[in-house]
């Protein structure tokens, strides 16, 4: 990995790609594992100046039978973090997610879902990282749940500067929450870029078996088979302002 | 129509109170409804794994008075990525629960897993596994199957195509199943959908009836399929007069 003020270049010998520092990216893959291994690869890598942590889209089992303390000291004590001041490192990170110091004394398995998410946020924290890295952050959350945890993201780049990699094969979520991103497919970028410039690439992605966010999708079809005057958007209600004006 | 399953004002712990649902014979049901609502709980206790006082019919019989044999016979459930048999290839696994050669190739073939049937799951990627349980489950030939989550590592496409697949297999082997998922696409392949909220049943029906309550389902924290959103909203602003879940025929509707 290669880094400067403002990329951070991911390679092995088969892929390579480069992330925008302190943004937030998206990477589409149909094998997690593989990119996470390249991400993860430590031989190349400064320690001093660059910090990864994953979080997994499900919480470590052996981690969710600890009480929240329990799992913060693990956490300090496996990655060897040298802290002149654990307890106030634990305390801010729990304050950095939203989370007040009462709930170091809870059991992991008590909390709610998100909770869960923030919890794995204030883990990562602890080690002072320059890049998180999240993999289907928002996979099988609710509606208001989704909302509290893209707050988080936002606030971990916004406000802490963190560089954000978003790891999904939900396309409709990478569109919604990304304004770049990388296909990847069996272990090859296919295409890179502004998010929507790529998912507009309807039929080169299809090709590709890439599914096509359905917003795009039906906006697309619209475009191309009708010429309807409708923009591309994120949001359902503002297509249906456009097919009111023009239908 | 016969139930399969029947609670009837089934309370636990500070989850649910007075929960009454009915699970048909020989159908697809989902249950949806936000996170931590105690979807997963529920799927536990139909499958015997958490014991409580409430008293549940399953098949005709009170739930705890059946044999764990007899049990584990009628009823079989998917949790993605919970396995017990690390050590043994999927194909071993899918013939010491079912010798019959032309109903193996059925599910292997209908769940497209002819390449990783050699496989140990240490091998395989988590689609993979979730295939192979669904597989291994369905080798067994429960009455009931019992799904939660499905859409944790499986992408919406991959998703579908197993829920096709089961809807198909489901009709031919009359088999009841039910699904829990937040993500309510998973009902359009069902015949009846429940939505739990505020602890107990917020609204059941035919999925499409259900489905066009956007308002209410909203307020309950689920987001709707992209398809009924879109067809509720326009309804509404009189653009079109039915729900529409085909992208072209809509297109087709609106710019005639």
């Amino acid at each position: 990995m290669e880094i400067n003020q403002q990329t951070y270049k991911v390679k092995n010998d088969h892929l390579s790609f480069t992330v925008n520092s302190k943004e937030i990216t998206g990477i589409y893959t149909n094998d997690k594992n593989k990119v996470l291994e390249i991400i993860n690869f430590k031989k190349d890598i400064n320690a001093n100046e660059k910090k990864i942590v994953i979080i997994p889209e499900k919480m470590n089992s052996y981690v969710e039978k600890m009480k929240v303390y329990e799992a913060m000291y693990y956490e300090i004590r496996t990655k060897e973090l040298s802290l002149k001041d654990p307890s106030k490192k634990v305390k801010d990170s729990l304050k950095i997610v939203g989370l007040n110091y009462d709930y170091v004394n809870r059991d992991i398995k008590s909390l709610s879902s998100s909770e869960k998410k923030q919890i794995e946020l204030a883990l990562a924290l602890l080690s002072n990282p320059n890049i998180i890295v999240m993999v289907a952050p928002f996979i099988n959350y609710d509606k208001e749940k989704e909302k509290k945890i893209w707050l988080l993201i936002q606030k971990m780049k916004d406000q802490y500067n963190k560089t954000i990699i978003l790891i999904s094969n939900d396309t409709n979520t990478l569109y919604k929450y990304t304004n770049h991103i990388i296909i990847i497919k069996n272990n090859k970028i296919i295409t890179e870029g502004k998010t929507l410039e790529i998912f507009k690439k309807n039929d080169y992605l299809k090709k590709n078996s890439i599914e096509i966010p359905e917003i795009i999708d039906f906006t697309f079809l619209a475009r191309t088979k009708k010429n309807a005057k409708i923009d591309y958007h994120k949001d359902v209600r503002d297509i249906i302002k456009d097919i009111y004006k023009h239908v | 129509m016969l139930p399969m399953i029947t609670l009837k004002n089934f309370c636990y712990e500070n989850l649910y109170k007075n929960l009454t649902l009915s699970i048909l014979k020989n159908k697809i049901t989902v249950i949806s409804g936000a996170n931590d609502c105690g979807k997963t709980l529920l799927i536990r206790i139909l499958n015997r794994e958490i014991i409580t006082s409430n008293i549940i019919i399953i098949d005709n019989k009170e739930i705890n008075k059946y044999r764990i044999e007899d049990y584990s016979k009628l009823v079989q459930s998917v949790i993605p990525l919970e396995i017990t048999y690390e050590e043994s290839t999927i194909e071993e696994e899918l013939l010491y629960y079912n010798k019959n050669k032309e109903e193996l190739d059925n599910i292997i073939k209908g769940l497209k897993i002819k390449k990783i049937i050699h496989k140990k799951t240490n091998n395989l990627t988590a689609k993979e596994i979730i295939l192979s349980q669904i597989a291994i489950t369905l080798a067994k030939k429960p009455k009931i199957l019992l799904i939660d989550n499905l859409r944790m590592y499986l992408t919406e496409k991959e998703t579908k195509e197993i829920l096709e697949f089961l809807k198909k297999f489901q009709k031919d082997q009359e088999l009841t199943i039910v699904i829990t998922t937040v993500h309510l696409e998973e009902s359009l392949v069902a015949d009846y959908l429940y939505i739990i909220g505020n602890k107990s049943i917020a609204l059941e029906g035919k999925p499409i009836d259900v489905l066009q309550n956007d308002n209410r389902i909203n307020k309950l924290g689920l987001n709707l399929p992209f398809m009924i959103d879109l067809s509720v909203k326009l309804r509404d602003y009189g653009l079109i007069k039915e729900i529409e879940l085909n992208k072209n025929r809509m297109v087709e509707n609106l710019w005639k």
